[in-house]
């Protein structure tokens, strides 16, 4: 008995047939049921005349300003992710934003006057808390006189001490142990200081 | 091999190595040469479903927003640019579809049965065949498109605009192969009979069964 080919999915097989999706063995299967079956023949054919009638389907152009416009957007976009998206990888543009926030570092701090950057009342704290570190004997005028001269040795260093007891001696030491502030410069603690430098003189050792 | 290649003039240039340019380089040659290649498709493809010229024009432009947008984050260099670009437009225009379904089919009892173009006014789909009619469509080919189901346009439209295969159509619909083909069998069906209705003939159409 001869072994009757499946149709059972004539429908698709058919519409497969026409827009040329089938393997070789299925168009055999479809060309072989056509010829037994002459109304499925008309079927098929009147099938692809209807879809070669379509391919005089208009192609219609958008209008231009709407291209254009797309045109515009993208370039637009394009310009935006560049700049955002790239700026950390490109180490030229890193460069020139350190050379520029360096240079405005740097102008400010010519610009603005000391005395905004090393206050005078920055001055008189520093002062103020070295005054209160000297024990209260001591505050007068008169009995530092007593106690300290203040001379310049050969050496052209200042020397503070007692005349009759020296630098070392215990009324001075123990002053000074007391204030317990050295000699030195003072660096305003400011990034904008480096140009600029306070001499104070807050203690000394001798 | 990439020198030969950036040699080519843009039009000898594939969609593939065009996308690359546009992305990487922010090549924005290679970006005009993608839409002149392929907008009138697209475009095509959403009038034939909208009927609409301005509508068109909107959606067309939405697609193409997204497409500008989204290119880094969703499309995958591994596919065909353009049917991932077809998907959007797909996607926006049945958006669009479905919500002038909701606005003007308020009191619609069975949604199975609903055609979109059936419940347009005369007046809508009358200016769109005035717009086919004066403009670039010289048959009414595009009348008779219109007039169908909009499942079975769609098939047909993403067929003729897109070569897409039945498996590509049945994907972008979600819907089976078989109900692709169906759809695609019906639409020639009755597109037969309008063919035949426009120039007095009588449809003859077999049953088999």
């Amino acid at each position: 008995m001869e072994k009757k080919p499946n149709m059972s999915n004539v429908d698709e097989l058919c519409i497969k047939y026409v827009f040329d999706e089938l393997d070789p063995s299925e168009v055999t299967l479809v060309e072989q049921a056509m010829i037994n079956d002459q109304n499925l023949l008309i079927e098929v054919e009147s099938l692809k005349s209807t879809w070669k009638k379509l391919r005089n389907l208009p192609e219609l152009t958008p209008p231009p300003n709407i291209s254009e416009a797309i045109m515009d957007q993208a370039r637009d976009y394009s310009s935006q992710q560049q700049f955002f998206g790239n700026s950390w990888n490109n180490p030229g543009l890193l460069a020139t934003a350190a050379i520029v926030l360096f240079s405005l570092l740097i102008s400010t701090a010519y610009l603005l006057p000391s005395d905004v950057i090393t206050s005078e009342s920055e001055g008189d704290q520093t002062m103020a808390a070295t005054s209160a570190q000297v024990p209260a004997s001591f505050h007068s005028k008169d009995t530092y006189e007593e106690l300290f001269r203040v001379w310049n040795g050969k050496s052209n260093m200042v020397f503070v001490g007692n005349e009759e007891h020296g630098a070392g001696s215990a009324p001075a030491d123990s002053l000074l142990k007391e204030s317990a502030m050295p000699v030195n410069t003072e660096t305003p603690q400011t990034i904008l200081s480096p140009v600029f430098r306070d001499f104070h003189l807050t203690g000394n050792r001798y | 091999m990439m020198s030969q290649k950036s040699h080519k003039p843009l039009h000898q240039v594939d969609d593939h190595e065009l996308v690359l340019r546009y992305r990487r380089n922010n090549d924005q040659e290679a970006f005009r040469q993608l839409l002149d290649r392929h907008q009138s498709k697209i475009y095509s493809y959403i009038y034939s479903m909208v009927g609409n010229a301005e509508t068109a024009n909107d959606i067309f432009q939405e697609t193409f927003t997204k497409v500008i947008t989204k290119m880094d984050e969703t499309y995958n260099e591994q596919g065909k640019w353009i049917a991932w670009v077809m998907r959007i437009a797909h996607n926006a225009t049945i958006d669009y579809l479905r919500k002038k379904k909701r606005f003007v089919d308020v009191n619609a009892q069975d949604d199975s049965d609903y055609d979109f173009y059936d419940r347009l006014t005369d007046e809508t789909l009358d200016d769109a065949q005035e717009v086919i009619e004066k403009g670039e469509a010289k048959d009414s080919l595009m009348k008779h498109i219109s007039k169908l189901p909009k499942e079975q346009r769609e098939v047909v439209m993403l067929r003729h605009y897109y070569e897409m295969s039945f498996k590509e159509i049945a994907e972008l619909t979600n819907v089976s192969i078989n109900t692709a083909l169906g759809r695609m069998r019906y639409a020639l069906i009755n597109l037969r009979k309008m063919f035949d209705k426009e120039h007095g003939k009588e449809t003859k159409y077999v049953e088999r069964r």
